[in-house]
């Protein structure tokens, strides 16, 4: 008996150091929930003027990659054309932006994805590309 | 009398001392051990390493025998090199299953996305967990030394517009002829490595890329320039962190998944300057180096320390730069 147990634990220990290789699945990043409402906080921010410096800072921190959102260009409304779809570990969101022009005058409308992830840290990412 | 002979026959056990000491030569002996067993490992993972770049290398001119050049570096849908190269890795049943004609991240690809291709992996990449639904990869085509991540835009006023075109062997819808390699296919890098990411854009980690461009001074005009945005980057700082797509799904055609650049050395920060400029780098966990593979199909373990210049004359195809041993 104490033969096949110490068989059962070497055999176990040799596996383990040799390792099972192939590929395991890593979990999600986030819930649809958690992450809709970090990226509805983020855009709601940028809409009310928050830098993207602010934010990263704010408590908990939540992080914003967005060109025009760095360079401080204003957004005046966006909607969601989409519920989220599962991409990676996060969930991505397709967006449509109306952001504001020099002067307040009318600007660009822009059809972007962002990313968003919630764990370890509340991110949402600007995505090449709709996906 | 019983009793005597029983005393007599009695064993004596090991005291405590003698015990410690067994105890202290064998963690002695495991510490000597234990070093030369991970050596011994790392050498045979490097050399599985070298087998899988030199059965894609392979797999290249193969792939070149029969359609006449090189698979382009993305087709106009993104499909990677690798997914073109499945039928010379004797993975045809894989390669049946892309549809060709849709986008990697299509319903119509999932389950060629999803499929594990043991040539893509190098065996010292530890980082094994991949979001489920793909498939991990570690093997990047070279797309060249310079910049530009697509084709130089002719549209005025794109910061871009006027840039050279990528100089390495594989870029979008590049399908290069060995002819075409006027460097020479021995002085030609065609794959390299690169670790797999994280998959988190809420953290951060050495293989990511990193996302920047939003700050000033992050939009680099020259290569020289990329490589001291890469050295003095702050990978920390999560605002540098895009969508962290490192290593997965081969299948896509993509600067993270399956094309690197020598703009800069190997093991510097790979990163994306939007818009259109990029510059991942060469990577891997072996000790020292990356394993590189020539367009002649032969693969050359290159040192992390290789002179930048030697390093962008191999990523170029057709610079005409001499490449010193």
């Amino acid at each position: 008996m104490n033969n096949r147990l110490g068989a059962l634990w070497l055999a176990g220990l040799v596996i383990g150091m040799v390792g099972c290789g192939g590929q395991s699945t890593l979990e999600m990043a986030t819930t649809p929930a958690d992450a809709k409402a970090a990226i509805t906080e983020a855009l709601d921010s940028w809409k009310k003027g928050t830098t993207q410096k602010a934010l990263a800072e704010g408590k908990p921190p939540l992080y914003l990659q967005d060109n025009s959102f760095a360079k401080g260009v204003p957004l005046a409304d966006y909607s969601f054309e989409n519920d989220g779809k599962v991409v990676g570990t996060g969930i991505s969101f397709i967006v449509n932006l109306k952001l504001k022009g020099e002067g307040g005058g009318e600007g660009k409308a822009r059809r972007v994805a962002y990313r968003v992830v919630t764990k370890p840290n509340r991110s949402v990412a600007l995505e090449d590309g709709i996906p | 009398m019983v009793r005597n002979m029983a005393r007599g026959q009695s064993r004596r056990g090991f005291t405590l001392i003698e015990l410690l000491v067994v105890i202290a030569i064998i963690a002695v002996l495991v510490g000597l051990l234990v070093p030369a067993v991970q050596k011994v490992r790392e050498a045979a993972n490097r050399m599985s390493c070298s087998n899988n770049l030199k059965q894609m290398g392979l797999a290249l001119h193969n792939y070149h025998s029969s359609e006449g050049c090189l698979p382009s570096g993305r087709t106009a849908v993104s499909l990677s090199v690798h997914a073109q190269l499945l039928p010379h890795l004797e993975q045809d049943g894989i390669f049946k299953l892309i549809d060709f004609t849709q986008a990697w991240n299509t319903a119509a690809n999932a389950n060629a996305r999803a499929s594990v291709v043991k040539t893509f992996l190098c065996p010292s990449d530890s980082f094994n967990a991949i979001p489920a639904g793909w498939a991990g990869n570690n093997y990047r085509v070279n797309q060249g030394s310079g910049l530009l991540w697509g084709l130089p835009p002719t549209t005025a006023g794109d910061p871009n517009t006027g840039f050279p075109a990528p100089n390495g062997p594989f870029f979008l819808n590049s399908k290069m002829r060995l002819t075409d390699l006027t460097d020479g296919t021995s002085n030609t890098a065609a794959l390299s490595e690169h670790r797999k990411g994280d998959f988190n854009n809420g953290m951060s980690s050495v293989s990511d890329t990193f996302y920047l461009g939003q700050a000033k001074g992050l939009y680099p005009a020259t290569p020289d320039e990329a490589q001291k945005i890469a050295d003095t980057l702050d990978t920390k700082n999560l605002l540098f962190q895009g969508m962290s797509d490192v290593g997965a799904p081969w299948i896509y055609g993509y600067h993270s998944t399956t094309v690197y650049f020598h703009v800069t050395r190997p093991f510097s920060n790979s990163c994306m300057y939007p818009p259109g400029r990029i510059a991942t780098a060469a990577n891997s966990n072996h000790s020292g180096g990356v394993n590189v593979a020539l367009c002649d199909g032969s693969v050359r373990f290159v040192p992390a320390a290789i002179n930048l210049a030697a390093w962008r004359a191999m990523g170029s195809a057709t610079g005409g730069e001499v490449i010193s041993e």
